[in-house]
């Protein structure tokens, strides 16, 4: 990197807000997928919008690569550095800027933590209802990169829905301020089009997202939790297909299956599930006093119809707390089984839950890995967690392997590759499996739209290869990719 | 019939066609061929679109490659193109210099599949809303927008125009609830992007793009929503007020719960004001709302009839003015003076919980711009205004996107370029390289 643009970056941000020295870069080398890393050659910290877009128009002139980073908490890969890039990170940028509790949204720094914002909402009696699992960890600037989930999204929707409004960078240093919270897209800033919804779900691709203005939804009056034990996977899974065909709308629908349960209850996470059922129903009713009475007398009798039992309800705020720490730290607990894991993330339609959770199991087992399975069932979407070594060689190509094979069945089952992960870099040649090349050209185009030169995390959520090449490098098994 | 293109402001456009004869002299000649030709790639006869410039030929294709085929056609001849579904919201967004054909979905229509277990719906754009729901609702399950002209309007130009409906409140925006769409691109291609999938981020979200772009961008041939479950029951909470200050106040304490109702509307009835708030949920919930408004509104009255159902879409001209909630009413108040200072237009439906009102144009036509200067007055106070079924002069295509000069031109504003502006335009031009579509004014 050129000591002339490093100075140039010091007198923007500040000494502490550049790292060039290789052992603090090391921080920076991967997100949560750790399969996937490479040293960038700087790491930029900017405080404010005005910082951000001085760093990026220098970094324009230097027509150096660019990638944005939030917490690292991704798992696809997308934040990962590219080769003699700058990493820019938004850990700095961590003001609330405004909270109004009558018209119900917050303005905050992408660098603010999800569940900061959330007990920031929870004083004026509302909440920021998007929970990711890392939610303890993420940004919600990673979570518009990525239109992030989390449980209760079951109901309240993915972070597009809850995006009024943002401040974005675009990759010549521009500045796209759509911060006011309107109904729709405001024709004098964006010529009609919802720019700032194209870029929720971007993964850094279009620009860097400064500020982000967020809906804010009354705390439900009550909330009941429910946990159902099931002795098999595949009554849990018939359950939800069932709940969800009947048009019962619990706010959040997770399952959780037997090494899951094992590697939570043997953790700091321990929440009291039961060690020894076969899977899990955990539950969030939302409402009015009777409205939640009624889903619950009307869950009752399908969860004892495919096998389930022990319907527990938790009697207190803190029961309930707990079992829903033990859910969000699943994945933290699996540490215990495993020196590493891979978090695969798919999406299937609710009525192939079970046959796409029975493959995914067969895969497992004839590749000889271990699988834990934590899902947001009501949405479809799946987390098949494998667990293995990243130094033994083998255990990697078994895990990528399996990753590849329970893709394959989800997108031939009318599923889809990602349901909050995103693309990043892990599954960026899988997406001619769900796309012809005439969709990905289209996508392209509008990406150099925003990024002509291609220099925003370059390499990243398309294909970089024709997808021709990539069907003759790698033919696809039968069955896969339906149009 | 003429193929030269019909500008805006009524003269006819000379664009020479790929004959090489589509000047004065051979211009006829040259139509006649093209007109003949378009009639072939559609697979269809060709109609007349009246609008307010003059008539221009319409063709509606029976199928995606008929449709792709006069795009192809257009695309390479340099005619432009309006696509439309049943033209039901063209007064919304005129379209902005000369258009040449008027491409109707009205003939795509179908259901593509539905699965009610799954809580999704893909039908093509042509299919009316009312369609949609009839079939959602054999599966239980109902589709947003929830519009009153649910029986014209297509899901693509529902979609297109990016019109909310009276579930606003409850559902939020329509957009994020398509799930994903099948686009033809000017040169014929056919691309997706999302999928049938209640939960799905792979891939960018073009079919967010197009949603609100009034068919400036790509044709909108298929889109699946996402179903919610279809309402057991319904009820009307009605209160009257003196003022709307306390109908206002009211309605933002107690109109937005956790689960809101579908519309909490105002509106000036016989010397006071009408706050109604119209729920639609389960028999339970209704019931439990309804008790509580009961307990915390003053003298309520419930009827178990919607008012939706009765209501009809409104196709004078008026300005939809929004504002942040806090602020309704002070801005109602500041519409009635305006209003009673101009003298024409009065005040319309308010929704108080979504910071919108409606402003509807009762004067002479010749009066309306001298109106919509008067009302723009209220934007210091941080309001926009969009405006619906405005009859307009002429508009070209230098006042409409990304035009560098700004301030006041006969009347009219002149949009400020800005870095979304710009944004806007280079997307455009990535997806319609040709310039083919027709773009409409975002009715500024």
């Amino acid at each position: 990197m050129r000591e002339d643009l490093i100075g140039e970056l010091r007198a923007i941000v500040g000494a502490r807000g550049v790292i060039a020295d290789a052992t603090r870069l090391s921080a920076y080398e991967s997100d949560g997928l750790a399969l996937l890393s490479e040293q960038a050659d700087l790491v930029v910290l900017p405080r404010d919008t005005d910082e951000a877009a001085r760093v990026v128009r220098a970094l324009h002139r230097a027509q150096v690569p660019v990638v944005a980073r939030g917490a690292g908490t991704g798992l696809a890969g997308g934040a990962r550095p590219v080769a003699g890039g700058v990493v820019i990170s938004t850990a700095r940028m961590r003001d609330l800027l405004e909270l109004d509790p009558v018209d119900r949204f917050a303005r905050v720094q992408a660098g603010v933590v999800n569940v900061d914002l959330d007990r920031a909402a929870a004083e004026h009696g509302l909440r920021y209802a998007p929970d990711p699992s890392s939610q303890a960890a993420c940004t919600l600037g990673g979570n518009v990169a990525n239109n992030s989930g989390g449980p209760h999204c079951f109901k309240h929707g993915a972070t597009a829905r809850h995006v009024l409004g943002l401040v974005a960078v675009l990759p010549d240093g521009e500045v796209l301020d759509l911060s006011e919270p309107t109904l729709e897209p405001d024709a004098e800033a964006t010529g009609g089009l919802d720019l700032a919804g194209y870029l929720v779900g971007s993964e850094g691709t279009l620009g860097l997202v400064t500020e982000v203005t967020l809906r804010l939804v009354p705390r439900p009056e009550v909330v009941e939790t429910l946990l159902a034990v099931f002795p098999t996977l595949d009554g849990a899974c018939d359950s939800v297909s069932e709940m969800i065909a009947e048009h019962l709308e619990p706010s959040a629908i997770e399952i959780l299956d037997r090494l899951t349960i094992e590697a939570v209850e043997a953790s700091v996470f321990a929440a009291g599930y039961p060690t020894t059922a076969e899977a899990v129903l955990l539950l969030d009713l939302e409402g009015g006093r009777a409205l939640v009475e009624d889903l619950s007398r009307q869950i009752e009798p399908i969860v004892a119809r495919h096998g389930g039992f022990d319907l527990r309800r938790a009697r207190s705020d803190a029961e309930r707390a707990a079992l829903w720490a033990g859910r969000k730290g699943a994945f933290g607990a699996m540490g215990r089984v495993a020196p590493d894991l891979y978090v695969a993330d798919a999406v299937v339609p609710r009525t192939k839950l079970r046959e796409v959770v029975a493959h995914t199991v067969e895969v497992c087992r004839e590749l000889n890995l271990r699988l834990a399975t934590v899902f947001h069932a009501g949405d479809g979407n799946l987390h098949p967690n494998i667990c293995y070594d990243r130094r033994d060689a083998d255990d990697v190509r078994r895990v990528l392997e399996a990753g590849d094979r329970i893709l394959e069945k989800c997108i031939a089952v009318g599923g889809s590759l990602t349901g909050e992960h995103g693309v990043g870099l892990e599954k960026r040649d899988h997406l001619c499996q769900a796309f012809d090349q005439a969709d990905l050209d289209a996508m392209g185009a509008v990406r150099r739209a925003f990024d002509p030169e291609g220099r925003w995390n370059p390499g990243k959520t398309l294909p970089v290869r024709a997808c021709l090449e990539l069907h003759a490098a790698r033919p696809l098994r039968a069955g896969a990719a339906p149009r | 019939m003429m193929a030269g293109g019909n500008s805006a402001d009524g003269k006819r456009t000379d664009r020479s066609g790929a004959d090489g004869d589509g000047g004065d002299r051979g211009g006829a000649t040259a139509d006649e061929r093209f007109l003949a030709r378009l009639e072939a790639a559609a697979g269809a006869t060709l109609s007349t679109l009246e609008l307010p410039a003059g008539p221009v030929p319409m063709v509606a294709p029976e199928d995606l490659s008929g449709a792709a085929e006069v795009l192809r056609l257009c695309s390479g001849e340099g005619r432009r193109v309006l696509p439309l579904g049943r033209g039901t919201k063209l007064g919304w967004a005129p379209p902005i210099g000369p258009v040449d054909v008027a491409l109707s979905t009205r003939r795509l229509t179908g259901i593509v599949a539905h699965e009610p277990a799954d809580g999704t719906i893909t039908a093509l754009s042509g299919t009316t809303l009312a369609e949609l729901a009839a079939t959602a609702a054999l599966g239980g399950g109902a589709i947003t927008p929830l519009l009153p002209d649910a029986v014209s309007a297509t899901l693509g130009g529902a979609l297109s125009s990016g019109q909310d409906g009276l579930d606003r409140l409850r559902r939020g925006a329509p957009r994020d609830h398509v799930l994903g769409a099948r686009l033809l691109l000017t040169d014929g291609t056919l691309v997706k992007s999302g999928g049938r999938l209640v939960k799905n981020v792979t891939g960018y979200d073009l079919h967010r793009l197009v949603c609100g772009a009034h068919g400036g961008l790509a044709l909108i041939v298929e889109a699946s929503l996402r179903l919610f479950s279809e309402p057991r029951a319904t009820a009307l909470i009605r209160v009257r007020y003196d003022d709307f200050e306390p109908a206002c106040a009211d309605a933002l304490a107690h109109g937005r719960g956790a689960d809101s109702p579908r519309r909490v509307t105002l509106r000036r009835e016989a010397g006071g004001v009408l706050l109604e708030i119209e729920l639609a949920a389960s028999c339970v919930e209704v019931d439990e709302q309804s008790t509580a408004l009961h307990r915390k509104l003053p003298s309520p009255e419930r009827l178990d009839l919607p008012a939706s159902a009765a209501r009809t879409e409104d196709t004078a001209a008026r300005a939809i003015i929004t504002t942040r909630p806090a602020r309704m009413a002070s801005l109602v108040r500041s519409i009635e003076q305006l209003t009673g200072e101009l003298g024409s237009g009065h005040l319309g439906l308010v929704e108080p919980c979504l910071g919108r009102a409606t402003v509807r144009f009762d004067g002479e036509a010749g009066e309306i711009e001298r109106f919509a200067a008067g009302l723009n007055r209220l934007e210091p106070t941080g309001a926009r205004i969009q405006w619906r079924d405005r009859p307009r002069p002429a508009v070209d295509s230098a006042w409409a996107y990304g035009a560098a000069e700004t301030g006041e031109t006969e009347g009219r504003r002149v949009v400020e370029r800005t870095a979304g502006v710009a944004l806007a335009n280079r997307i455009r031009r990535a997806l319609d390289p040709t310039s083919t579509l027709v773009p409409r004014s975002g009715g500024a």
